[in-house]
Order: structure tokens, then C-alpha cells, then sequence
């Protein structure tokens, strides 16, 4: 049989409520309430941290964890892997506060497919993060704006009324007359 | 950073003259500890922001300091004229409470300057905290001018512009997050989320206000300390969604409501007309928040002292007004988007919703890690003052607002249009966040009352009973 040695979660769980129990059994009659409630509020506490420090917890925080630089420009988890991050600096740094964009697609079809359903939400997420990201650019109906975002872009010709256009990984920036 | 660290606390301490102003007004501000109620004052300054701001942004008008300041010395200036008609000067605090002790105000202030810490270098995760709050806070920032133009209609109101974004939801947040972008002269997502942690800074100053007259302030101290380092509580402010805010301007005015039912104060009531109406600015989940506490506290007066329920009527139609131009704004905009439709048919064909919710709530409530079991908590010692006749005033409210909150989630639960699995249950830690950060607040209190000896709690109830202002009659029993 073998028998596992606490942690130092374990020990510092019961060293916290050993003292406290200590202090309550010496402390004066008038005084006793108030170190039971101190007792009473203490003990979800202490048992939280225990909880929160044990090494499972830890590591599942740690995965969030960034440095500062990435802690930025960081796009939320749903956005995987950085994929459109240098998209969204470079449409940073190129249009001005007060310009409009459009994101294409513009997902007015039904998908059909479950592949096809899983990239228009992946898709969705992305417009959804341009949009915070651009913001106060405002985000217009393709006909009307000065810049295209157009995300998954394949090789193709030059969109009509493009002053300037920028490929950014798969993805293309069009600044428009 | 740090220029902009120091610029958001500028922002802040911008805030309190409008907060003293206010107490003033309410004839509170000299009743209230010496140093604790700039607490207070910064948790009402930001409370009016919460309240006046969007009215600004519906009427055409910005949130820049241009145009707040002046408001904000304007409040201050009518509250000191108020106080000298009233004979008072700004200093003078008549407050006989007793001297707080450096230990508790340590362990309240370390781990709030940990928290403090943690936010300033925190980024921004969540989708819906960017779509719902950042990012229409960064709109309220750099639209229009330093004093017209900010919410155009033609940019704003257009939910072919904004898919994903609720613009139903109330604009009291927004504007408080473009006020503290405002300070910082650029929208630093990682700063801004020091704005959320003073704001649970100011609510715990007050909640220590409002709570010494009923417990020692050692664990008092432990207990707003357990609140700041709960995960829970920690967690959703670093993911700088709304709830915790709400949380805490709606716990805070629940304490000041439920302070009135037992001393009678008229300055209560007005602190929780604020705070209360500050909790519907923050989120439309406000309503069925203040509607519980409401509620809560009423039903106990109706049986005792139904004359007071004019009072409390009164109270919470200010607070109803309040919505009333982000009502019209909504529907004039046509803004409404219905996730909540509630039937007899819907509720017929989604009753397949009701034990997950429940087995859901029940998850969130007892989870020793996250919630630090505050609310079984509170409501066991709740009965047990119940039983013992002490501190009726708050255990009663407290009962029957939490049933009435959990009722009110199984409702929305129950006939909401939006997926169960995916969306609903895993938010139901932060629709909840308010009845927890209630119920640990008043943790220590009822702890204190079920477990002291007679002797004990009467000496307390006693001093309790000295720091009333002179000449104010309670309504009731000492800490009954």
C-alpha cells in the first residue's frame, strides 16, 4: 500500500486552520465569535487557494499565459493559431481612423456541407475580431467601402477600383478610389 | 504604461468630487467614516457616470472630460451649498464609528493591489467582451468630437454594421470604458482593465462602510478579502465582461436598501436609488436584480411597517425612469433583438431546458474552487439567524431575493432562443456573479450574528446603535 505524501497545498490547508483553531481555543470568551467567524469566512478561502495551486489547475493556466509583447495583439482562442494577425497590424496601420472597410466574404449563403459550416463560423470569428480590432473603423457594405478586407483570398486579379493591394498571408487588403 | 496607469486613476479621482457632491446632496457624505467614505464617493461618482453618461450620448452630446468635468464640478458645488444650508463644512465628518484597525485595512488593500497588478498587463480574450463592451467603448472614444457626434445613428444604430454585437444592451459601461480611453488619449486594452478592478475597489470601500455596524472588523476584513481573490470574481473581471461591474454596483446598493430597512436613513435609500439605477446602465440582467432586491426588501416591511413601502416605491421608480431613454432610444432605433421570448408554447416544447439549467446553477453555486461556496453558505447562516431572530433585516431580504434571481434565470433560460449547451450554461457563472458577490459580502455579518454569544452581539448592536447621527430615531431594533 502505498500512501501519497501531501502537497503543499494540502499542508498549507491545514497549517492555516490548526492556527486558526489554536487561536479561537485561546482566545478570550467576548472575542470567541468573532474568531469562529473569522474561522467560518477563512476556511472557503484557504480551501480555495488549496484547489487553485494544485499542479492540474496550474498547468491549465499556464497555457493562457503570455509575454507582454504577445499579450497585445493576441486574438482570442477561437481565432486559432494567430492566423490573420499581421492582417489585422497591417489593416491597422494603413487605414485611417475615420475610414470604412468591408470584410468579404460576406457569408449570405447557406452553407451546405459540414466542413463548409465549420469555416464560415471560423470565418465569422475572424470578422468578429477585425471588427473590435478596426474599431472605430467602420465596418460598411462592400459597394460603399474605402477598403476590402478579403480573408482566404486565392491568386486572382485585381479588384475593380483597387488603388493599392496588399497581400498579407492568405489574405488581402485593398485600398480602393 | 505607467503614464497611462496614472492618467486612468486621474480619471477616476476626476469622478470623485461628482461622488462627494452627490453624498452631500443626500446628506451623507458627513455621516460616513472619515477616510472610508472616499470609497463611497469614488463608487457614486462612478455610479452617476454610469447613470448620466449614455443620457449625454442620446441626447448628441460626448463623454470627454470637456464636457464631464464641468458637469461633475457643477454636483460638487450643489452639494456644498446643500451642506451649508445644512450648517456643515466639507471636512467635518460626525461619524462617531469606531477607529478602523491598520491590520484589516492591510489585508483588504493587498490583495486588491495584487488584482491591480494582474489587470494591467491582462489582454483581451473573450469575443463577446470585445464585440459587446471594448469595442463600442472604442466607437464611444473617437467618434464625433470632443463634445458632439458621438453616437451618429448612422454608424451606430445600424446592426447590419455591428452583426455580433448586442447594441440593445445598455450603454453605461461603454461610456465608462471610453471615459478611461478618454483619460488615456488611446484605447490600451490592457490598462483599461484597471478601470474594472477600482470599480470593485470603490464597491468593497463601501460594502466595509455599510457592514461595520454589524461585525467586527477583523473578519470583515478577511471577508472583502476572500471577495477580491475570489477566482470567480477574479476571473470574469480579467475577461472585462460587464457582469462583475454589475455585480458590484448592484451588491453594493443591495447592502445600502437593506441598511435603510433596519436604520431608516433617508441617505441609504438614496445611495441605493443610485447604485441600483447604476446596475440597470451596466446590463439589461439589472432588472430582474433590482426587481429581487426590491421585493426582498419589501416583503418584510409589508408585514412590519407598510408606510415605509411608499418610500421604497418611490425609490425604485427612480430607478425605472432611469431606463426609460435607453428604452425609447432602443425602440425608436429599432435596436431590440429578442434572445428572451417568453410563452406557454416555447416553454411547453423547451422544458428539456429546466434540469440542465438547474444541475447548471447548482454546479456554479457549489464549486469550492471558484465561487468559495458563498451563496449555500449565506443562505444557511441566513436561516440560522432566521431562527435565532438576529439580523432578520438582512436574512430575510437575502432569502427572498436569491429565490426570487433564481427564479428569474429558469425563466430566461427556460424561453431563451439562444443554445443551451454552447452559450447559455457555460455564462451562467457570470449571470449569477451578482447574487454571489451578495451573498459572500454578507457572509461575515450573518456568520457574526448566528455564532456570537448574547453578550457579544449585544455590545455590537450597541455601538451600532451609537453611531447613528445625533438625533436620528431607528426604525426598528438595533440590528434586528
Amino acid at each position: 500500500m502505498s500512501v501519497e505524501t501531501p502537497s503543499t497545498a494540502e499542508i498549507f490547508v491545514l497549517a492555516t486552520l490548526v492556527t486558526l483553531t489554536v487561536a479561537l481555543a485561546y482566545a478570550r470568551r467576548r472575542q470567541r465569535g468573532e474568531a469562529a467567524t473569522i474561522l467560518l469566512v477563512a476556511f472557503p478561502i484557504v480551501l480555495s487557494v488549496a484547489h487553485n495551486a494544485t499542479p492540474a489547475y496550474q498547468a491549465l493556466r499556464s497555457n493562457y499565459r503570455l509575454d507582454s509583447s504577445a499579450a497585445l495583439v493576441r486574438a482570442p482562442p477561437v481565432v486559432a493559431n494567430h492566423r490573420n494577425l499581421r492582417l489585422a497590424q497591417q489593416a491597422l496601420a494603413s487605414m485611417a481612423p475615420d475610414a470604412t472597410y468591408a470584410v468579404i466574404p460576406q457569408f449570405r449563403s447557406a452553407p451546405r456541407t459540414a466542413a463548409a459550416r465549420r469555416e464560415r463560423t471560423r470565418l465569422r470569428y475572424v470578422d468578429s475580431w477585425l471588427q473590435y480590432w478596426l474599431a472605430p473603423r467602420i465596418r460598411v457594405d462592400p459597394s460603399d467601402a474605402q477598403w476590402l478586407i478579403l480573408l482566404d483570398a486565392a491568386e486572382e486579379p485585381r479588384p475593380p477600383g483597387a488603388v493599392d493591394v496588399f497581400r498579407v498571408g492568405s489574405d488581402l487588403l485593398v485600398r480602393r478610389q | 504604461m505607467t503614464s497611462n496607469i496614472v492618467l486612468l486613476l486621474a480619471g477616476n479621482a476626476a469622478l470623485i468630487p461628482a461622488g462627494v457632491g452627490f453624498l452631500s446632496l443626500i446628506d451623507a457624505w458627513h455621516r460616513l467614516g472619515q477616510w472610508s467614505r472616499f470609497a463611497v464617493a469614488l463608487l457614486a461618482g462612478q455610479a452617476l457616470f454610469l447613470v448620466v453618461a449614455p443620457l449625454l450620448l442620446y441626447a448628441g452630446l460626448s463623454v470627454s472630460p470637456l464636457l464631464a468635468l464641468p458637469l461633475c464640478a457643477a454636483v460638487l458645488v450643489a452639494g456644498l451649498l446643500a451642506a451649508r444650508r445644512r450648517g456643515r463644512g466639507l471636512l467635518q465628518s460626525e461619524s462617531k464609528a469606531r477607529e478602523s484597525s491598520p491590520v484589516a485595512a492591510v489585508i483588504v488593500a493587498a490583495p486588491l493591489v495584487i488584482l491591480a497588478c494582474a489587470a494591467v498587463v491582462q489582454p483581451l480574450y473573450e469575443i463577446d467582451t470585445m464585440l459587446n463592451w471594448v469595442m463600442k467603448a472604442k466607437v464611444l472614444w473617437a467618434n464625433g468630437d470632443q463634445l458632439t457626434g458621438v453616437l451618429d445613428p448612422e454608424v451606430f444604430t445600424r446592426p447590419d454594421l455591428h452583426p455580433q454585437s448586442h447594441l440593445e444592451y445598455p450603454l453605461g459601461m461603454n461610456a465608462l470604458l471610453a471615459w478611461s480611453f478618454h483619460w488615456m488619449g488611446e484605447a490600451d486594452i490592457r490598462v483599461m482593465h484597471l478601470q474594472l478592478v477600482l470599480l470593485l475597489a470603490a464597491g468593497v470601500g463601501t460594502a466595509w462602510t455599510l457592514l461595520r455596524p454589524m461585525v467586527p472588523d477583523l473578519p470583515l476584513a478577511v471577508g472583502l478579502a476572500g471577495l477580491i481573490a475570489m477566482p470567480a470574481v477574479v476571473h470574469h473581471l480579467l475577461t472585462a465582461y460587464a457582469d462583475v461591474p454589475l455585480a458590484v454596483v448592484w451588491a453594493a446598493g443591495a447592502l445600502a436598501l437593506i441598511r435603510w430597512t433596519g436604520d431608516g436613513e433617508r441617505y441609504q435609500l438614496a445611495l441605493a436609488t443610485l447604485l441600483l439605477a447604476a446596475a440597470l446602465a451596466v446590463k439589461q440582467d439589472g432588472i430582474f436584480y433590482d426587481a429581487a432586491i426590491y421585493v426582498g426588501v419589501a416583503v418584510p416591511l409589508l408585514v412590519h411597517q407598510r408606510r415605509r413601502v411608499l418610500e421604497l416605491l418611490v425609490s425604485a421608480s427612480v430607478v425605472a425612469l432611469t431606463v426609460v431613454p435607453w428604452q425609447v432610444y432602443s425602440a425608436t432605433h429599432d435596436l431590440g433583438r429578442r434572445d428572451v421570448r417568453p410563452g406557454l408554447g416555447r416553454m411547453q416544447a423547451q422544458t428539456d431546458r429546466v434540469l440542465p439549467t438547474l444541475e447548471g446553477t447548482l454546479n456554479v453555486v457549489t464549486h469550492p474552487r471558484t465561487t468559495l461556496m458563498a451563496l449555500p453558505l449565506a443562505l444557511v447562516l441566513a436561516l440560522i439567524c432566521l431562527r435565532r431572530r438576529r439580523l432578520t433585516g438582512v436574512a430575510a431580504p437575502f432569502l427572498i431575493s436569491t429565490v426570487l434571481v433564481l427564479v428569474a434565470i429558469l425563466f430566461v433560460y427556460w424561453n431563451s432562443a439562444v443554445t443551451l449547451e454552447l452559450v447559455l450554461i457555460p455564462a451562467l457563472g457570470r449571470i449569477m456573479m451578482g447574487l454571489i458577490v451578495l451573498a459572500w459580502l454578507l457572509v461575515p455579518p450573518l456568520a457574526y450574528a448566528a455564532i456570537a454569544s448574547t453578550r457579544a452581539y449585544d455590545e455590537m448592536a450597541t455601538a451600532s446603535e451609537r453611531d447613528r447621527a445625533p438625533g436620528q430615531v431607528p426604525t426598528s431594533a438595533p440590528l434586528s
